[in-house]
């Protein structure tokens, strides 16, 4: 496995600080998430790894060489924010351009448009085409050349419910073929799906970066329903394991500590005299954890 | 080189204000031609443009070149056009990223006004040499070519003037200040250059000082090839079949050309900076 990217250090200071300090890596074949709210520095920091943002100061490397040269970016296969492209000409022209500037053949052309779905409208003018057609002639023009990394700024922003579908499977169709990507999003469910490494961004600061499964492990939870709220108070504030409990509109959480299971959970509400009508043990998921980083920190 | 230019091509031929104008362009060039030969026919008593003597070698490449110069805004207005598209549609941000470096984005630019360049000078040859094969007087063959440095000259002229409108287009990013601001120039160089003359005859400023409105862009690009009229006096002698007399005394404008080429790679310089500086 080698390095694709390694950054060092970044800063870009427009009137605020956008992006402090970020540093991370990204090795080959893994699928990365990018994730921070609104205005943490995704896309700045996407913007100076591709050469359209000048940095402040700090350093990065593609595939071991310092900085972005075009040969590097013949590379990369990028789309930023929003699908750009020249709204009078037709997609296939469109990606004769990007062919011609990233030096590849034509050849695959025909390909990548079968592949995002838009070969029977390839001739039609890019600017008659939806949001969702224009996203995905974005990636098809990413994968011309074949790249060896691919970069993804809110790929579904803007998009309705089955466009969002068909580039989430768009995406993953790519991933399993062994491309690094690195994604930048908001959508956690999205990124939990496909990623295994994340880099946490929250005010230009990195929080966290490395794999998924490391993050802190969330807090344990069960999901549980009886017909008396008060009758299972009661109960669960009698033993000793659980933490808290807060009642949601047709279940229970109750929060407890490692030593508790399902089973030790039901049993002890049984010997307490109430049956359950339903019992389900949770974790956070990627989105309360990230909630609870950047909250915490 | 060949790249850049195919990349060029792909851009700007479906273009349709590149269309648009590049068919007003040559459309008033052919009507300027046309005027040239329909004058001959019209004005057959007192006064016509044969009369004049500016149809004989070897002058007429200076006349062709100049009055073919007065449509050079059309010319701008397709470079203005279709590289503002370029910033308004965020294309050169999605080339940047693709892998274009900027300069060869800038490059590509300066080929495709190049290539505008030497077209309209080809087209300036073309009309000069209709024009005076079929109504010059007799002409030496010395006669024939000592005028047509003026062909160089107008490829600088306008190549100069194309790559102001480059600058000003990367500059505001828009099509609209370019010209705007192209305008309120020649008017602040307009006062100036007054303002420069009134006080020379008041305060006795040395000649230089006084002439320095001559070295400012807009300036320098008139210089380059110059207004021909002054160069027609009355034939005092009565020789020859004209009742005019073109002056013979032309040369090159060689500072003004020196530092047409100084502003055009200041030009290129500011164009640039302002690709490399900025965050996109």
């Amino acid at each position: 496995m080698s390095t694709i990217l390694s950054v060092e250090n970044i800063r870009k200071k427009f009137k605020i600080l956008a992006v402090d300090n970020i540093s991370f890596e990204v090795q080959q074949g893994n699928v990365y998430g990018l994730l921070g709210p609104n205005g943490s520095g995704k896309s700045t920091t996407l913007g100076m790894l591709l050469t359209s943002i000048n940095p402040t100061s700090g350093t990065w490397s593609w595939f071991g060489e310092e900085f972005t040269s075009t040969a590097s970016l013949k590379r990369i296969g990028a789309i930023i924010e929003q699908p750009n492209f020249y709204p009078y000409l037709s997609a296939v022209d469109n990606l004769k351009i990007v062919c011609e500037i990233k030096e590849v053949k034509n050849l695959r052309i025909e390909e990548v448009l079968e592949l995002v779905g838009l070969l029977e409208r390839k001739n039609d003018l890019f600017r008659n085409y939806s949001l969702g057609m224009k996203q995905r002639l974005a990636i098809a023009s990413a994968l011309l050349n074949n790249p060896d990394v691919l970069i993804l700024d809110e790929p579904t922003n803007g998009l309705d419910p089955e466009g969002i579908i068909q580039i989430r499977e768009l995406i993953k169709t790519i991933a399993e073929t062994g491309t690094t990507i690195l994604i930048a999003s908001h959508m956690l469910d999205e990124i939990e799906k496909i990623c295994s490494h994340v880099i946490i961004l929250k005010n230009g600061k990195s929080l966290y970066s490395g794999p998924v499964n490391e993050m802190d492990a969330g807090q344990q939870y069960f999901e549980v329903s009886y017909s008396s709220l008060e009758k299972l108070h009661a109960a669960l504030n009698t033993m000793a394991f659980v933490l808290k409990i807060v009642d949601e509109k047709t279940f229970t959480k109750v929060f407890t500590d490692s030593s508790c299971n399902a089973g030790m959970l039901n049993q002890k509400l049984a010997e307490a005299g109430i049956f359950v009508s339903y019992l389900k043990e949770k974790q956070d998921n990627l989105e309360i954890k990230f909630l609870n980083m950047i909250k915490n920190k | 080189m060949k790249r850049l230019l195919k990349i060029e091509i792909l851009k700007n031929l479906a273009y349709r204000p590149f269309k648009i104008f590049s068919i007003i362009y040559l459309f008033s060039i052919i009507v300027i031609a046309l005027i040239g030969f329909a004058e001959l026919f019209l004005g057959d008593t007192e006064f016509n443009l044969k009369d004049l003597g500016i149809y004989n070698f070897p002058n007429i490449w200076h006349f062709t070149a100049y009055i073919v110069s007065l449509l050079k805004l059309f010319l701008a207005a397709i470079v203005v056009f279709s590289i503002s598209q370029e910033f308004s549609n965020r294309m050169f941000k999605q080339n940047i990223i693709d892998g274009l470096s900027k300069w060869e984005f800038l490059k590509s630019k300066l080929l495709t006004i190049g290539v505008f360049s030497a077209l309209s000078t080809l087209l300036v040859a073309i009309i000069s040499l209709i024009l005076g094969l079929k109504y010059s007087e007799p002409y030496t063959s010395y006669e024939f070519l000592s005028e047509s440095f003026f062909l160089g000259l107008y490829f600088v002229k306008i190549y100069l003037f194309l790559v102001l409108f480059l600058f000003l287009t990367v500059l505001f990013r828009n099509s609209i200040f370019p010209f705007l601001t192209f305008f309120i120039f020649w008017i602040l160089e307009g006062i100036f250059s007054i303002i420069c003359m009134l006080l020379e005859n008041q305060l006795h400023l040395p000649h230089w000082l006084a002439n320095i409105y001559q070295y400012l862009p807009l300036y320098t690009i008139y210089k380059i090839v110059e207004a021909p009229f002054g160069r027609i006096g009355p034939n005092p002698t009565g020789v020859g079949s004209s009742v005019f007399l073109i002056s013979k005394d032309v040369d090159i404008p060689w500072l003004h050309l020196v530092l047409g080429i100084g502003y055009i790679f200041l030009f290129i310089f500011g164009t640039y900076k302002i690709l490399s500086k900025r965050d996109w």
